[in-house]
């Protein structure tokens, strides 16, 4: 059992992590553009489990933090300002809180402990090559064969899919009239016969996501997690759970003091246009923050926040994609001018960090029809 | 100052919404327009029975203390229904200097308002300069060096209204030494200057409330003529190009009360306030540019409803401090927290 920190002030409860973080994380992970995979990740899945630090927003029954909303904020908060570096981590953030919301015993028992151990690690198999944005569009099939499914199809976008030991997916379990129904949810280990995966090299040079293959999976009936064809509703539960914090400005914030650290020695503050375009990034952080803070507090106090959490996701990644194309303008004037005291190594950050931030308007659902989604509720039209 | 409780706040604005819906329509707008009234007595009066007047002022003064975060919301509402009346300018403003006193309880009840000066006061000869509203008594506040330090001085002048092309109301007024040397001293020295920038400050925030309830409204009414309106065969809220306009107009407004939220909250944090007011500078007045060109020609007539926003987003997104003063204020003391770290 981790201990419960909820009776602790949020001052004793943010110092005690913040010393935590000091005294273990390696400082060269302090990067909050990195993100751990593989050995990495699980070693420090691992040390959050035994240093009692793990799966913060999962209820403490189930072996979580089970930390209150307003802990969970603070716990998100801080280990942002230490500048840790992402973790995958479909396990805790995903695949744990759906088992607890819709998952059997057995299936609780099978996943629940290994994960907070770090020994099994999670990949989703949701985007499928015509089923991007559109996800409902998948085409997988998984079909009844006595007490199994048999899978065929393809999932692509799947990311760390190589080192993972799991995979959890949708597939089309039935024709149905709407094409969200007739899909469920499964649950699978990765090196099951009848699963391949072949890497997809990104901008950045990495293999970091995959295509991956079923030809004729086998998967056991009790792999379905929640009723079979209700799987449409039991990922969008999943997709819900600790939402809020998709609107933190982290990455914008972190970018922001890049450009202002390149900034300096460049003589940019003095520089009409680019002071102007540095004092507009810094208006629109301090008010994605305000904005992000008001979401904070309105899921703490459990008010409607109507529109506000898709606005927060998308103003957060917006800003940080704004974010990198002016750092990436500071670098190339920072190239043109050898001797101005930016390093090299610099230079060539501004440039992944540019690269980096592109899909960030894209995955879960493009900036478009993010924008689609929220303009049906703003001009509610009648068929 | 007594704190707003959620409760107050919406009787605040419940009967706000109740005295504008009976009092206040683009009749009255146009008619002061047409007649070239730049202050509207009858209103004002109506004003300080309501008591928005002395919201800001002490109980002394015949105010109810109730602070900047009433007069926000207050503001707000004002700006919903796109009020024309210089609540800050000849209101708020002057609340924030005046404090106690005579002047202040004439201003609490509507009996008067009370100008500001703007800008540099010329010490010697007469000289034409701009005041922030034209009112009627002709009180007139203004901070000056008469060569003893900073001073916040009283005085009585015949203003000149100033129409403008926004529609909005200005005045200019003559003084000369003599004026300057017989002014009433309210406060000297660093507190003035203090005193000052604090009423500055307030009315620049108070004018961001005005402009986000401005832009909210500026939104719903362009939603409202999307979802009416067909065109090829079609409701114009159909078109997606629309749509995704919409939604970027509601982001804006959403950033703007989230930046006005944190503003209130810490009224100490002038990066907050310099944020507040430059966010509802440009949201207000990117909403209503863009609410007019949703409204096609509709848009440009005199008739419809949004040109009036248009005209006050204008106006108000450049008094207190336009977007660019306040992001260029945010910038210079974002730097210099920078170089204290």
């Amino acid at each position: 059992m981790q201990p419960d920190r909820n009776a602790m002030s949020d001052a004793d409860f943010a110092a005690e992590l913040r010393a935590w973080l000091e005294a273990v994380y390696p400082p060269h992970w302090r990067d909050p553009v990195l993100r751990l995979r593989g050995r990495d990740a699980e070693w420090w899945y691992a040390r959050q489990w035994q240093d009692g630090w793990r799966a913060p927003a999962w209820p403490r029954e189930h072996g979580g933090l089970g930390l209150s909303v307003e802990k969970l904020i603070l716990y998100h908060r801080v280990t942002e300002d230490f500048g840790i570096a992402r973790t995958l981590d479909h396990g805790v953030k995903q695949v744990g809180p759906i088992l607890v919301q819709y998952g059997t015993e057995a299936q609780r028992a099978a996943c629940l402990r290994p994960i907070l151990e770090g020994t099994q690690t999670w990949c989703q198999g949701y985007s499928e090559p015509g089923a991007g944005s559109d996800l409902a569009a998948l085409r997988t099939r998984a079909e009844r064969e006595g007490d199994s499914f048999r899978v065929n199809g393809q999932k692509i976008w799947t990311t760390q899919a190589e080192e993972s030991t799991h995979l959890y997916f949708l597939a089309r379990t039935s024709a149905a009239p709407k094409k969200q129904m007739g899909i469920s949810l499964f649950l699978v280990r990765r090196d099951a016969p009848g699963i391949t995966v072949r890497p997809i090299r990104n901008l950045l040079g990495e293999r970091e996501f995959y295509e991956v293959f079923f030809d004729d999976l086998l998967v056991p009936a009790d792999a379905v997690v929640g009723a079979v064809d209700q799987g449409w509703t039991v990922a969008k539960a999943l997709l819900g759970h600790e939402r809020f914090a998709q609107g933190s400005p982290a990455l914008a914030r972190h970018t922001y003091r890049l450009l202002c650290a390149m900034a300096g020695p460049l003589g940019a503050f003095d520089d009409p246009a680019f002071a102007d375009r540095i004092a507009r990034l810094g208006c629109d952080l301090s008010d994605a923050d305000a904005l992000y803070a008001e979401n904070c507090a309105g899921v703490a106090s459990g008010a409607d926040l109507g529109d506000s959490l898709p606005i927060a996701k998308l103003v957060a990644a917006e800003l940080f994609q704004a974010m990198t194309e002016c750092l990436q303008d500071l670098a190339a004037e920072a190239r043109a001018r050898p001797g101005c005291g930016v390093s090299a190594a610099r230079i060539d950050e501004a440039a992944r960090v540019y690269l980096m931030s592109r899909p960030y308007t894209i995955f879960g659902g493009t900036a478009e029809v993010q924008r689609n989604i929220m303009a049906r509720s703003l001009l509610p039209l009648r068929d | 100052m007594a704190a707003l409780s959620s409760d107050d706040r919406q009787m605040l604005v419940d009967s706000a919404e109740t005295l504008l819906a009976r009092a206040h329509n683009g009749a009255r707008l146009r008619r002061l327009r047409d007649q070239g009234i730049a202050f509207d007595a009858g209103f004002w009066r109506l004003m300080g029975d309501a008591g928005w007047l002395g919201l800001r002022l002490p109980e002394a003064a015949g105010g109810s203390d109730l602070g900047a975060a009433a007069a926000v919301a207050l503001a707000e509402v004002m700006g919903r229904h796109a009020v024309p009346d210089p609540y800050v300018a000849a209101c708020h403003l002057p609340a924030v200097l005046l404090g106690d006193s005579d002047v202040g309880a004439a201003l609490a009840t509507g009996e008067i308002g009370v100008a500001v000066m703007e800008g540099e006061v010329p010490l010697r000869g007469p000289a034409e300069v701009a005041v922030g509203a034209t009112v009627p008594g002709g009180e007139i506040l203004l901070l000056a060096d008469r060569g003893n330090g900073a001073e916040i001085l009283l005085l009585r002048l015949a203003i000149a209204p100033e129409l403008r092309a926004d529609g909005g109301a200005g005045g200019r007024v003559s003084v000369t030494a003599r004026d300057l040397a017989a002014a009433d001293v309210l406060l000297a020295g660093s507190a003035a200057l203090g005193l000052w920038q604090k009423a500055r400050d307030e009315a620049a925030l108070v004018t961001a409330g005005y402009l986000t309830g401005l832009a909210r409204q500026a939104l719903a009414l362009s939603v409202e003529h999307l979802l009416q309106r067909e065109q090829f065969g079609q409701k114009l809220a159909q078109f997606q190009v629309l749509q995704h306009r919409v939604v970027d107009l509601r982001i804006g407004v959403r950033l703007a009360e989230a930046a006005l939220g944190a503003a209130l909250a810490a009224p100490e944090d002038r990066m907050r306030l310099h944020a507040a007011k430059a966010r509802a500078s440009a949201v207000a007045s990117a909403t209503t540019r863009q609410a007019v060109q949703l409204h096609g020609a509709l848009g440009f007539t005199d008739e419809a409803a949004i040109g009036l926003y248009l005209k006050l987003a204008m106006h108000h997104a450049q008094a207190f401090g336009s977007e660019a003063a306040h992001r260029t204020a945010h910038a210079r003391l974002s730097r210099e927290a920078r170089n204290a770290a």
